[in-house]
């Protein structure tokens, strides 16, 4: 029998640590999630999961040569035969660059991240949550779709130099997307590390709020527009900004737009944004995937490059941002907070003669990277602003858009932020007053 | 080629053939005794095994070996018309029972929102095996062959004058599948995938271009073994791949305009994938997808009636296609593969489906039902969507086309949440005149809507143009699945598309 979940069982990785081989280094990392999903859609709970996963990497190093194997347990022969299908591997290896060192041990933050309520939330608690949401659509004469899962993961890392490290968090991540018959759609969402932090009624409401307004859309044509981006929005495009810049292997590339600029004004005075990994809020970690300890890291501040975040492979020092091994991406920020600005998304609109309020962004790809150019369509509440208020229903549009450039341009951000989970980073996040933003096709 | 005489396989339907590993005999007896009898109408388990060596390059030095061993179970109980599941790694009698119990519970809490019970389609228990068909196992391949072949492939285009950088991998996974129902079926698999390519990266810091070889985003994958690695000679095309990276970095961008266009078949196949497969899954017609990957523009009561392509186009889903991402014996909810026809001469005539979103449409599962593994619950996916072949050569089409652009190789993508249109970015486009391909030029993007766009489909090349092309990261679900599909293509070419520069437009001259 593995550990329980929510925790990793120290005396399992030691057992690990003590097979590694004459003349070899072994370095252990375990993640044990358990996460339970009850997924609606047409109102129903159309799919209901709950799942025990655990994988475990292997990385087996001596002299030059290192290789990684992946596993999903913890029990003695399936761990035994991974170590020596490393040792095969290795060698069959040549000689490769000297290895970077393994992390030393170091002390860690605490960060109290487990909520015992949401580990042993039910599905027959989220059945009954989520009827609300259903109860709310109903109202509205809506179907609801969406999700809300609960996941509790602990993760271990240790080495045979020395390092022993353990934590666990709760985390909890709710979307609902409202729609009527005639495809008209509104959506909303809410991310936390505790059940307690989602308010299924709140996000249920804004979501069919949305689709109600979204009913009769009328066709504009493409061209540039005045946006009021709402999370949603700025979202996805700070996170595709932070793959492309804020990250060291790209910054030491020199594709980054940070790099070589640390220090120069590279976006307007009131956007600063920072990693912080130790709110528990964020979905973060005390410690990375090397091992060494997480600490916030101000990316830009007013408008100011300060930092790009690392591993031990993309600088000397890390800055605690290892992603799991064998990703193949590096490192880059996954707990970014934007700060609020001083005046509400409400009374930004107000000041809007002609412009648009984008709910969310979807579909986002690469245009030119470069150039942190993207396309993507907006989706589930894309809403004209006339003379200061929100006058209907707009269809969806495609834009096509630098992120960096766009950013430069913003004129605000707003008081409110909300909590946005995408592709495993969470983001707190304002929204974004943007002029002559470029629309390219009528969508959908 | 007939593809449909030339391909079907047949499967072993015989008991005697079936080998279920002594663990999965007992792992399903005791899940499916723990579920039985308590209200339950139906319940499946799974047990599958991924098998996975990769193995990386990059400019002649190896970057990596990853192997990866995943084992685990799923457990799938229909309770009063309200499904559950529950899954885990964990092999123990006290753990199956565990997830057993807690996928009951699941469908229990599920029951409380339910409005209509869910209803599965029909379909014989089948006892049965499946393995791929292949001629060199990957995983008996030596490793210093493995990494010897993609060494020299990257060090041949990196040596050349001007190369960023040039990297190429190689996969191979083994997929065992066991599948037990309470209805009686039993069935194993064993599917063996195995693919690889080429990236080669011209230019310097912002100003790049890259080529990739057979197709793009890691290369082209399928059901099959080392020989489809040997197949693509990867040595053998280093230093073509690296010569067109550089003739990208100093080529015209490519011009604005509405064009005549010839889509290359890897480029067709991802177009296939979004703008016909994705549209046609069942389950995201009927909404499940409307919070995450979206719904569709397509409907149940168009079928017979939309006019979905021009008369020349016939799509089925065949999953009984060797070779392909998408082939295999069985889907997850145990109906054995078989092609469906999706567009018959341009008019929608089927779904992609399981056995659930069939009923809801009165007809019988097109065996698309899959999931991603132990982990995931079955949702509707696609296998392997073909657009048939039609009847010109290459060259007969070129000639025929006069003046245009030649479209190849996806480089980026962006769908609406509706599939109602579509936006590609192509590695590169030739210049057709003179009925043969001329000038290179970079960043070529072309946009479109999807019916519109298929009914400007005027001909489409043949059978000897073939290929299936895997796309081996098809997201779609909550919890996200990604999972494996092919589409078979051959060149086909469509009149009057929107094409322009991902860098800005410039003046075209037509031809459309």
């Amino acid at each position: 029998m593995n550990a329980e979940a929510g925790t990793i069982d120290r005396k399992a990785l030691e057992a690990i640590l003590n097979l590694a081989p004459p003349a070899c280094e072994l370095a252990v990392a375990v993640v044990d999630e358990s996460s339970r999903t009850t997924r609606l859609a047409e109102s129903v709970i159309q799919a209901n999961v709950s799942v025990r996963d655990l994988t475990v990497w292997l990385e087996l190093r001596r002299d030059t040569r290192s290789t990684l194997v992946t596993l999903h347990s913890l029990e003695p022969e399936p761990v035994k035969a991974a170590i020596g299908q490393a040792l095969r591997i290795l060698d069959t290896l040549g000689d490769g660059d000297p290895l970077i060192p393994l992390e030393s041990a170091k002390p860690v933050p605490r960060i109290d991240m487990f909520d015992r309520k949401t580990d042993a939330w039910s599905p027959k608690q989220a059945a009954k949550a989520l009827r609300e949401a259903v109860r709310i659509a109903d109202i509205g004469r809506l179907s609801v779709a969406g999700a809300l899962t609960l996941t509790s993961t602990a993760r271990g890392i240790a080495h045979t130099g020395g390092m022993m490290l353990t934590a666990s968090r709760t985390e909890v991540d709710l979307s609902l997307t409202c729609a009527d018959p005639s495809g008209a759609s509104g959506w909303d969402r809410a991310y936390g590390h505790r059940i307690g932090d989602i308010d299924i009624a709140a996000v249920a409401k804004r979501a069919a709020s949305r689709a109600i307004r979204s009913r009769d859309p009328v066709e504009l044509e493409p061209g540039p527009y005045t946006v009021v981006l709402e999370p949603g929005a700025v979202g996805p495009m700070l996170l595709f900004l932070s793959f492309l810049s804020f990250g060291g292997s790209p910054f030491n590339r020199g594709t980054s737009f940070m790099a070589g600029h640390i220090g120069e004004k590279v976006l307007p005075d009131f956007m600063t944004i920072r990693d912080d990994p130790l709110d528990p809020r964020m979905g973060g970690w005390p410690f990375d995937f090397e091992g060494t300890p997480c600490a916030p890291v101000t990316l830009v501040e007013n408008g100011v490059a300060r930092a790009v975040v690392h591993d031990r492979t993309t600088a000397e020092i890390s800055t605690g941002h290892a992603l799991a091994p064998g990703n193949g991406f590096g490192p880059y920020p996954k707990c970014m907070v934007m700060s609020p600005g001083e005046t509400s998304t409400d009374a930004w609109i107000a000041g809007i003669d002609q412009g648009l309020l984008i709910t969310r962004f979807w579909y986002i790809n690469y245009v030119n990277p470069m150039k942190t150019m993207i396309t993507g369509t907006t989706r589930d509440g894309t809403f004209r602003i006339q003379n200061g208020k929100v006058t209907g229903a707009v269809r969806n549009m495609r834009f096509v858009e630098s992120i960096l450039e766009a950013f430069r341009r913003a004129t605000a951000v707003s008081s409110e932020r909300e909590y946005f989970r995408m592709f495993g980073s969470t983001m707190r996040i304002p929204s974004m007053v943007i002029p002559a933003f470029t629309f390219t096709e009528v969508a959908s | 080629m007939d593809l449909v005489d030339t391909v079907n396989m047949k499967h072993q339907n015989s008991l005697m053939t079936t080998q279920l590993s002594h663990d999965f005999e007992t792992l399903g007896r005791i899940a499916l005794a723990a579920v039985d009898r308590r209200g339950v109408e139906y319940a499946d388990v799974r047990m599958t095994t991924l098998d996975s060596e990769s193995v990386s390059a990059s400019n002649g030095h190896l970057d990596g070996v990853e192997s990866e061993t995943d084992t685990g179970f799923g457990i799938r109980v229909l309770y009063r018309g309200a499904w559950g599941f529950a899954a885990s790694p964990v092999f123990a009698k006290s753990e199956i029972e565990r997830v057993a119990h807690a996928a009951l519970d699941v469908a229990r809490a599920s029951y409380r929102l339910s409005r209509s019970p869910v209803r599965l389609s029909s379909r014989q228990p089948v006892v049965s095996d499946y393995t791929t068909p292949l001629r060199i196992d990957p995983f008996s391949v030596p490793l210093p062959d493995r990494i010897a072949l993609l060494e020299t492939a990257t060090d041949r285009a990196a040596t050349l004058e001007g190369i960023q950088s040039a990297s190429a991998s190689i996969l191979a996974q083994r997929h065992t599948m066991q599948f037990a129902s309470l209805d009686g079926s039993r069935i194993r698999q064993t599917i063996v995938l195995c693919g690889g390519g080429l990236s080669v990266t011209a230019g310097q810091k912002r100003d790049v271009q890259t080529r990739s070889f057979p197709s793009s985003h890691g290369g082209d994958h399928g059901a099959g073994g080392y020989e489809r690695i040997l197949e693509m000679d990867l040595p053998g095309n280093a230093r073509r791949v690296a010569e067109e990276a550089l003739m990208l970095l100093s080529a015209p961008p490519c011009p604005s305009g509405a064009f005549t266009v010839i889509l290359d078949g890897d480029q067709l196949g991802l177009q296939i994938h979004e703008s016909i497969g994705h549209p046609l899954e069942l389950d995201r017609v009927f909404g499940a997808e409307a919070n995450f990957s979206g719904t569709s523009f397509a409907s149940p009561d168009q079928l017979g009636s939309l006019r979905y392509a021009s008369d020349i186009v016939s799509v089925v889903t065949d999953p009984t296609i060797p070779g392909g991402l998408g082939s295999y014996g069985f889907d997850d909810d145990g109906t054995p593969a078989q092609r469906v026809e999706l567009i018959r001469n341009g008019i929608l005539v089927g779904f992609l489906s399981g056995r659930e979103t069939a009923s809801r449409i009165g007809a019988l599962s097109s065996a698309n039902n899959r999931a991603a593994g132990w982990r995931h619950v079955p949702i509707n996916r696609m296998s392997n969507t073909v657009l048939l072949p039609g009847t010109w050569s290459l060259d007969d089409l070129l000639a025929d086309t006069g003046s245009g652009l030649f479209l190849t190789t996806n480089r980026s993508w962006s769908i609406d949440d509706r599939r109602e249109s579509f936006r590609f970015e192509c590695e590169a486009a030739y210049e057709i005149s003179g009925g043969k391909l001329g000038q290179m030029y970079r960043n070529p993007v072309y946009t479109g809507r999807t019916v519109d766009f298929w009914n400007r489909c005027d001909a489409i090349c043949n059978e000897t143009h073939f290929k299936l092309w895997g796309t081996p990261n098809c997201g779609k679900g909550e919890p996200s699945q990604s999972i494996f599909t092919s589409q078979g293509a051959c060149p086909a070419r469509f009149r009057n598309v929107a094409v322009e520069s991902s860098a800005g437009k410039s003046r075209g001259h037509g031809g459309g």
